[in-house]
């Protein structure tokens, strides 16, 4: 190609020479004789040629962008484009679819040609029509045998069909209903579809060949008929052997029920045996006709039918299983209260995965990484606290009564006199103020507290008035009666009341029975209402039980056996037994609040739990899980306990009993979890202090550890004289008992041997715990003031048996201690990964590049990338519609820029005419006038 | 003459410090008083019955203040935290309940106290005879010791803490267990703990709901109170069998006779 200047037709003309098309060396420069002598095709040649130019690029419908900086080896899309043909290729294409579509709207219907050739320009049209014509001869003759029978034989199996005659078919003269299946394989091989021919042939070999079709029919209907008597044979002697059997039924009913005879015959069977058999005899004594018979066999044969059958029931165990099972169910639930234990959800496995994505959420690269979580306003699940609402009550109250008061935070009304400079009775009365709070409350409430010891509900006395001595009578008349026979059936109590009704006459023994009855009667799996009735049973039992403890003796025995139906009924009504037992912990809570708040009046009333309360503390330890780490029952439980045992003064050796009771009943609720109760600890160590004997501790200084500590001593429990008892006894609880029911003599405790046994106790309960604990690091702590304190006792003065026994706990607890303390390490509780500080410094990338998106957030890399191809389709869209409207508008000017030609064409033609006409007519006129007038 | 009547009470010790702690501040705070020896008897205020009394909530709110200081020596501070958890051990679970987070928002203000809950192995490995000695068989923490200055409480760790980590009350253990965990959050707003006793905390556990059934017990109870009749004396055991069972139920209940 020339690329020297000049105009574009000289280029052309350059171009054209180069490629031989015109000047020397192209076909028109040749001589004849060349031309036909050489390329035949040479018209072609040339055509190629001028093809190939028009197809080289010119460069003035090229567009080049200019790269400024030019990379080897690097190819760059777009840098050349060639809009011209762009767009003569967008206006082809549309002007195939777009235009072809605008011409035939507002058009229905129209055909298609589907004629040969039709649409195809490269065939002439003889030659069209020369195929069409062989085409449709040869279509008429494929199908000109289609309809015609006559020409062709109709054939079944190859075989033509006229050869078979239809009416002479062996079957069909034999009875439908009783030959299925019955003739003979040689006959079906001979005579059905498609043994004609074999058959033929057979008869073409073989020397039978005479024989005529009517005589193989015969022969076949004679052995049909031989078969059918053979069978009418075979069935009489089955109908004969059946007839036999009905006859033995009788025999064979005994060997089958004999077998069976501990099994009790479903009601079915056993009235048609019965049937039959009664049936059978009078057959054989009167001769009943046989088909009434039949009817019985029959009615008895479709009764067996429609019997259940029995099925295969579980293999009965052997033993192991069913131990390996037991063994198995205790693990997996020993498993699920050691999750509970540690505060986990028994079910689940995923907690660890969840917690840790719970602190993977507090990074310090979050951006919430400052931001304490706003949704925890129960504030850390320790409840409400004392409310401003309270505050202002209480301020309000101290105003009214101590207005002098200029600070405000002074004192309570109860004890600014005498209280004030005692700081250390603020103690016992501290539990009072708390509940002062409270009762202020009240106050508000317009609920009037006033001599609230005679509010406090009892347990069970709210239930049932009568008190407990009524009741030791009525048992004791009962005892007198003779011992009558248990009944079988109870109603379910609903109250206590009708239960007292129904052991009116039963004796203490058979009171478990009775219980076992009801419940054996009223089991949840008999009927949907029971398990209403037992929640309403369960209940009354308990009331029941605590009831009968105050009285004198406690029935133990009694209350033993009934745990464990207690027990059993629990796990039949868990959520109204749990309901029950909280409601009766609030009750004790309310009484305990009460009766501290009473307290500053009256000191006579004991205020730690009564009998029935311990019993209910006790049972609920035994029903519920105690080493949960939280629990709906047992955890407020424990915190009533601890609050007796904090907050209740220890006045006397009553007071002492209960407390070591309650100590000991914490004891074996943490046995399991070995969790830490300050309280209990608190409690023990007091009574040390109390119990040591005379002289042991003269001022408050000297008492070591950091317990808490009233200044006022016990006198009543300080031990006076040690040498004269030798040994200590085990704390009776049935005096304790009666004592607390009201029946003992308070004196009891008051004695040197009582405050012996309790020191003793006292100090095995501190060995247990400290058995307990001798894990926990902060071990020595806890118990360095047991130790101290026992070192302190002046142990001459006891007698030598007791003065071992001392000798042994305190050296156990210096042995646990030693230990404790070597095996003690500096607390390494920060093991974390460091919390990374927030970093600013930009992220490099490695072969970076600018096309490609780096967004480490997958999402919202994955949304960016949806939204820039939602941009580039909607502007492709845009400016496709933009070029198809442009088309069409094209299209309509040209449209209408014709139809105007058109226009202008018809009225030049019709004015020529009427030009025309109108000069003939005035020439008609001119002449007219000059001419021939 | 207000002063010296506050500083008589101040020295005076136990409830009457507590109430006059709170005018003795706002002479210092705004009257410019020097008060010698004021963190001293603070921390000597911190005694056995501080966490029983029912004046706990308002003497915590003014040591909160009187601690919030960054700039008190650490010895001090670590006196004042070491002290707090002994005091935990023995005080009742709303006590406990402040002490913690107070605890908590020290060691985060002074971040040289993390030694108490975090005491890596390198650095008490070098001992001064160069032996690995990463036992302390002795808390070097003097309790009895009234000068916060002297106490050695930095060399100690917070064992207690640990302890109350297995609290029965399960908010407190859950509570304890914050030392465990990092040290994100910025500090505790200590009005959510001061104000609880034992009935609101029992109110607070009674009047959750629970949401699904209660946890049984699988083992079947034998007895309530463990009785010697209760065995069954039809079998024909030799005495020494016997003693055996009776010890295996009276297990636990050794001290009392039923």
């Amino acid at each position: 190609m020339a690329k020297s200047g000049g105009s574009a037709l000289k280029r052309l003309k350059s171009t054209l020479k180069e490629a031989k098309v015109i000047g020397h060396g192209s076909r028109s420069s040749m001589s004849k004789k060349q031309k036909r002598k050489g390329r035949p095709n040479d018209k072609n040649d040339t055509k190629d040629k001028l093809e190939f130019l028009k197809n080289q690029i010119n460069p003035f419908e090229l567009r080049v962008t200019k790269t400024k900086h030019n990379v080897l080896g690097r190819k760059v899309k777009g840098t050349q484009g060639r809009p011209g043909l762009k767009r003569q290729i967008g206006i082809e294409k549309r002007k195939q679819t777009l235009l072809v579509e605008m011409e035939s709207r507002n058009k229905v219907g129209g055909l298609i040609d589907r004629r040969f050739g039709e649409n195809d320009p490269t065939l002439s049209l003889e030659e069209k029509m020369l195929e069409r014509f062989a085409r449709e001869k040869k279509q008429r003759h494929s199908k000109s045998s289609l309809f015609n029978l006559e020409d062709d034989d109709l054939t079944h199996y190859g075989q033509s069909l006229a050869l078979i005659d239809d009416f002479d078919e062996p079957d069909l003269s034999l009875n439908e209903e009783e030959d299925a299946g019955i003739i003979d394989h040689d006959t079906v091989d001979k005579g059905h579809f498609g043994g004609f021919e074999e058959d033929e042939q057979n008869n073409d070999e073989s020397e039978h060949k005479q024989k005529s079709k009517t005589e193989v029919m015969k022969e076949v209907i004679a052995k049909s008929k031989m078969y059918k008597y053979e069978r009418q044979l075979v069935k009489e002697e089955d109908e004969r052997v059946c007839n036999e059997l009905d006859n033995d039924l009788d025999e064979i009913r005994n060997l089958i029920s004999l077998p069976k005879s501990g099994v009790v015959p479903l009601p079915t069977q056993e009235a048609a045996f019965r049937n039959k058999s009664v049936s059978n005899g009078s057959a054989s004594k009167k001769a009943l006709n046989i088909s009434n018979k039949d009817d019985a066999y029959d009615r008895y044969v479709r009764e067996l039918a429609l019997d259940r059958r029995t099925r295969p029931t579980d293999r009965i165990k052997s033993e192991e299983e069913i131990a390996l099972e037991e063994k198995e169910k205790l693990e997996k639930l020993e498993i699920a209260r050691k999750r509970r234990m540690e505060g986990l959800d028994p079910e689940s496995d995923d907690d660890s995965a969840k917690r840790k994505k719970q602190k993977r959420t507090s990074m310090a690269d979050d951006p919430d990484y400052d931001h304490i979580s706003e949704d925890d306003d129960n504030h850390y699940n320790l409840g409400k606290g004392i409310s401003l609402r309270d505050d202002a009550a209480i301020e309000q109250a101290q105003d009214e009564d101590t207005s002098d008061d200029e600070d405000g935070d002074e004192n309570d009304e109860d004890e600014d006199d005498d209280v004030s400079d005692d700081y250390y009775s603020d103690l016992d009365l501290e539990a009072s103020d708390d509940n002062q709070i409270l009762s202020d409350d009240n106050n508000d409430t317009s609920i009037p507290i006033t001599e609230s010891d005679h509010d406090t509900i009892d347990l069970s006395s709210d239930v049932l008035p009568t008190n407990s001595k009524n009741l030791a009578v009525k048992h004791g008349i009962a005892k007198t009666k003779d011992k009558c026979e248990l009944a079988y059936t109870f109603p379910c109590p609903t109250t206590l009341a009708e239960f007292l009704k129904i052991l009116q006459d039963v004796e203490d023994e058979d009171v478990h029975v009775v219980v076992h009855r009801i419940r054996v009667l009223h089991h949840i799996k008999l009927s949907v209402e029971n398990r209403v009735k037992l929640e309403k049973f369960f209940p009354v039992l308990m009331d029941y039980v605590l009831h009968r403890v105050q009285e004198n003796p406690v029935p133990i025995l009694l209350i033993n056996k009934l745990v464990c139906h207690i027990f059993d009924l629990v796990q039949q009504v868990p959520e109204s037994a749990t309901d029950y037992f909280v409601s009766k912990i609030v009750t004790m809570e309310n009484n305990l609040t009460k009766r501290l708040l009473s307290s500053g009046l009256k000191k006579s009333k004991s205020m730690f739990p009564t009998i029935s309360e311990f019993i209910l503390l006790r049972i609920l330890s035994q029903v519920f899980p105690t080493s949960d780490f939280h629990h709906p029952v047992v955890t407020p439980a424990l915190l009533l306990m601890a609050q007796y045992l904090a907050q209740c003064p220890l006045s006397n050796g009553l007071d002492l009993v209960s407390g070591l009771l309650l100590c000991n009943l914490m004891h074996e609720y943490q046995i399991l979890s070995k969790r830490i109760i300050p309280e209990a600890l608190n409690f023990l160590f007091i009574a040390l202090v109390y119990l040591a004997p005379q002289g042991t501790f003269n001022s408050m200084e000297s008492i070591p550890g950091i317990f808490p500590l009233s200044s006022k001593f016990v006198p009543t429990l300080q031990i006076k004289e040690t040498t004269f008892v030798d040994d200590a006894n085990p704390l009776d609880f049935s005096q304790f008992s009666s004592v607390m029911n009201g029946n003992g003599n308070i004196n009891v405790f008051d004695n040197d041997l009582f405050r012996l046994s309790a020191l003793m106790a006292t100090l095995h309960l501190v060995e247990n715990f400290a058995k307990m604990y001798n894990c926990t690091p902060a071990f020595s702590e806890l118990f360095e003031p047991a130790s101290k304190i026992i070192d302190t006792y002046p142990l001459d003065k006891f007698s030598s048996t007791i003065k071992i026994k001392i000798a042994s706990i305190r050296e156990t607890l210096e042995r646990l201690q030693k230990f404790s303390k070597k095996s003690r390490k500096p607390l390494e509780l920060q093991h974390h990964r460091p919390i990374p500080l927030p970093t600013y410094i930009p992220k490099f990338q490695e072969n970076f590049s600018i096309d490609k998106h780096y967004d480490p957030d997958r999402e919202r890399a994955k949304l960016n990338k949806l939204k820039a191809q939602y941009k580039k389709e909607r502007k492709g869209a845009i400016r496709e519609l933009r070029k198809d409207s442009k088309c069409i508008a094209h299209h309509n000017i040209r449209k209408g820029k014709e139809k105007d030609t058109l226009y202008k064409k018809r009225i030049n033609s019709i004015m020529g005419i009427l030009e025309s006409e109108q000069g003939e007519k005035k020439a008609y006129e001119k002449a007219k006038k000059y001419g021939k007038i | 003459m207000l002063m010296d009547y506050l500083t008589e009470s101040y020295n005076a010790g136990g409830v009457i410090s507590l109430l006059a702690l709170n005018g003795l501040f706002t002479l210092i705070h705004e009257h410019n008083l020097d008060y010698p020896d004021f963190y001293r008897k603070l921390y000597n205020l911190f005694d056995r019955n501080l966490m029983h009394v029912k004046y706990r909530s308002r003497f915590f709110r003014l040591v909160d203040l009187f601690l919030s200081s960054t700039h008190l020596p650490v010895q001090l501070v670590a006196s004042f935290i070491k002290r707090m958890s002994r005091l935990s051990l023995t005080s009742p679970p709303h006590g406990i309940v402040i002490l913690i987070p107070l605890i908590y928002n020290l060691i985060r203000r002074h971040p040289s106290c993390m030694v108490l809950i975090h005491r890596p192995y390198e650095i008490n490995s070098r001992t001064v005879d160069g032996g690995h000695v990463n036992i302390i068989s002795e808390d070097p923490y003097i309790f009895d010791e009234p000068d916060p200055m002297n106490s050695n409480a930095i060399a100690s760790s917070l064992w207690e803490l640990k302890t109350l980590q297995n609290h029965y009350l399960p908010n407190v253990a859950t509570l304890a267990k914050i030392f465990q965990d990092k040290f994100n959050k910025p500090s505790y707003d200590l009005e959510d703990f001061l104000d609880h006793t034992y009935a609101t905390l029992f109110e607070a556990e009674t009047s959750k709901k629970p949401k699904k059934a209660p946890a049984l017990a699988f083992e079947k109870p034998k007895f309530v109170f463990p009785v010697c009749e209760n065995i069954n004396i039809t079998e024909q055991i030799d005495a020494e069998d016997q003693e055996l069972r009776n010890a295996s139920i009276m297990k636990g209940w050794e001290i009392f006779r039923f």
